[in-house]
């Protein structure tokens, strides 16, 4: 199969009551289309087993994807809203012609986006692997010629041809892809553009790369705790309860209550690890950003720092730096959300104190049998992209650490409240 | 698998990165290096038990022939749930051994710090990744 870059094809279903298309032929093409074009910049279009005509300014996608896959439009709905940013208030979306055509191009490559089998490549006469959209495109290109469908419209600018018979597709088709991955996904069969987890934070309105809040009040929250708990054997609703229950306490008593083996001793952690810190000009040359720059404030001592997190192509996407301070050992830690493709997601009420204008959360844990106390201050600066936690030994709410707690949140927001 | 091992062994002898994943929790991939892997580990955790963290793993594997292209083709390996480990590792045993079919690696690490904070990160991989080191990977502890 040869590949021609004018790749024209009619957008039309095969029905029984007749056909339109939604772009003119290719001039290079001899067949004789029966239906005029309408250059209007709409476009009818038939579903493939429906009995009525459908006017393209009124098929939504959503009909045509509830149509692809026996599924009400109401239960899609709030999976496509995200994805597109014009949504009118019920919902539906009004498609242009062009746009119409990437529709019925992603209904004829259902079947063959949705399958895939482990580990056996599809490969062409010549043996060369070849991918499923370049299947998909050969197979309409087939029954174009055979007759057996008179066609599909593809734009040839929006899909590239390269020599070696590789497709580069255009980012205005990005939507309908990951629409695939839903029509894949509801046909029970698997389809990897994006991981799950974009998709499910797309849909929540939420960036990847960034702190997200598990807020009740986002209608995709279920599916959103749903994604997080899963992974560690959990439902969302359960993560909520144990959420809710740590918020509870941590509101009463000051601090949430862990096991004792849970509570990090950073004198402890010092003098067994202290030969593994270096100087952070040392450590930054194995880093994939520019960290922060140490702390300066009389009383807090820089001590070394060490590389860690994501290991990406450009070294490590963390560090943590150690201080000794009025308040004893002190690790800072810092990662980058983009090179370590990094999400954070927290309970709303976790974050309830701020550094410098980033919500921020401060957590104190003490052990059950040994009352002895961590506390954590977190906090995500989103202009930056950067996470950072900060550690001590000590009860932050104690009365008896007021003042420390007072320099140290003054250290805090001078060093990194403000974006560097 | 030669030049794996030729490598492996420069590498023990030369490297100053053995202990990468001592001094905090690391999470990296690695591909067509006898094995296929995504692994989070915190080697203080070996002797400190309040390094030990509750993790999960998956490893994504991408033929390399078609990585890239619209839904290729892929296979995971995931570790599950696992509480109070200091190394969790999705480990595709041996895949990486014949060099070919090549693949690439994407892992998803999740780390579930308390109820009220999770962290998800990803990490990719096309090769041994050397400058992780080797003593610290392994299975699942």
């Amino acid at each position: 199969m040869s590949y021609i870059h004018s790749f024209i094809v009619y957008c039309m279903v095969a029905t029984v009551s007749g056909s339109a298309f939604a772009e003119r032929p290719d001039a290079s093409s001899k067949e004789d289309f029966a239906l005029t074009p309408d250059w209007s910049g709409k476009s009818r279009i038939l579903s493939e087993n429906a009995i009525d005509n459908l006017d393209i300014s009124q098929v939504t996608l959503l009909t045509l994807m509830s149509s692809l896959m026996n599924v009400s439009e109401g239960e899609l709905d709030i999976n496509v809203k995200a994805l597109y940013s014009d949504l009118k208030d019920d919902g539906s979306i009004e498609l242009n012609a062009e746009t119409a055509k990437y529709a019925i191009l992603l209904k004829s490559f259902i079947p063959l986006l949705c399958s895939h089998n482990e580990g056996i490549l599809p490969v062409n006469r010549e043996g060369k692997v070849v991918s499923t959209i370049e299947l998909s495109i050969s197979h309409l290109s087939e029954l174009a010629i055979d007759r057996e469908v008179n066609g599909l419209s593809i734009l040839n600018d929006k899909i590239n041809y390269e020599k070696d018979n590789t497709v580069t597709i255009a980012s205005e088709i990005m939507p309908l892809l990951v629409l695939s991955k839903l029509v894949c996904d509801s046909l029970g069969k698997s389809s990897l553009l994006v991981s799950d987890i974009d998709l499910i934070l797309n849909r929540a309105g939420s960036p990847t790369g960034s702190v997200v809040k598990l807020d009740p009040n986002n209608p995709s929250i279920n599916e959103l705790s749903d994604a997080v708990a899963n992974p560690f054997g959990q439902s969302g609703e359960e993560l909520q309860q144990a959420a809710n229950k740590a918020d509870a306490d941590y509101k009463k008593n000051g601090y949430v209550e862990v096991a004792d083996h849970k509570i990090i001793d950073l004198e402890e952690t010092y003098l067994e690890f202290k030969n593994n810190y270096k100087p952070l000009e040392q450590v930054s040359e194995k880093l994939s950003f520019l960290p922060s720059k140490k702390l300066e404030q009389q009383g807090f001592e820089f001590l070394g720092a060490a590389e860690q997190g994501s290991y990406t192509d450009s070294g490590y996407a963390g560090v943590s730096s150690l201080y000794d301070s009025p308040l004893g050992k002190i690790v800072i830690s810092e990662t980058d959300l983009v090179t370590s493709e990094t999400t954070v997601f927290v309970s709303p009420e976790s974050m309830n104190t701020k550094i410098g204008d980033n919500a921020a959360s401060l957590t104190v844990f003490k052990g059950k049998q040994s009352d002895r106390y961590y506390s954590d201050i977190f906090w995500v600066d989103e202009g930056a992209s950067r996470m950072y936690t900060v550690e001590v030994s000590v009860n932050l709410n104690a009365e008896d650490q007021e003042q420390n707690k007072e320099l140290l949140f003054d250290l805090l927001n001078n060093g990194f409240g403000v974006t560097q | 698998m030669r030049f794996s091992i030729v490598s492996f062994v420069l590498f023990i002898l030369f490297s100053s990165n053995l202990y990468a994943g001592v001094n905090g929790l690391t999470h990296a991939s690695r591909a067509n290096c006898v094995n296929n892997e995504s692994i989070s580990w915190d080697g203080r955790g070996l002797a400190f038990p309040q390094y030990r963290n509750d993790l999960a793993v998956t490893s994504q594997h991408y033929p390399l022939a078609t990585y890239g292209s619209i839904f290729s083709p892929h296979h995971l390996v995931a570790t599950g749930p696992q509480f109070g480990k200091w190394r969790v590792a999705a480990i595709h045993w041996g895949e990486g051994v014949h060099g070919f079919p090549e693949h690439v690696v994407q892992g998803h690490h999740w780390w579930q710090i308390n109820p009220r904070r999770t962290i998800y990160t990803r990490t990719w991989a096309t090769d041994c990744n050397l400058g992780q080191g080797f003593i610290r990977w392994g299975a699942t502890q």
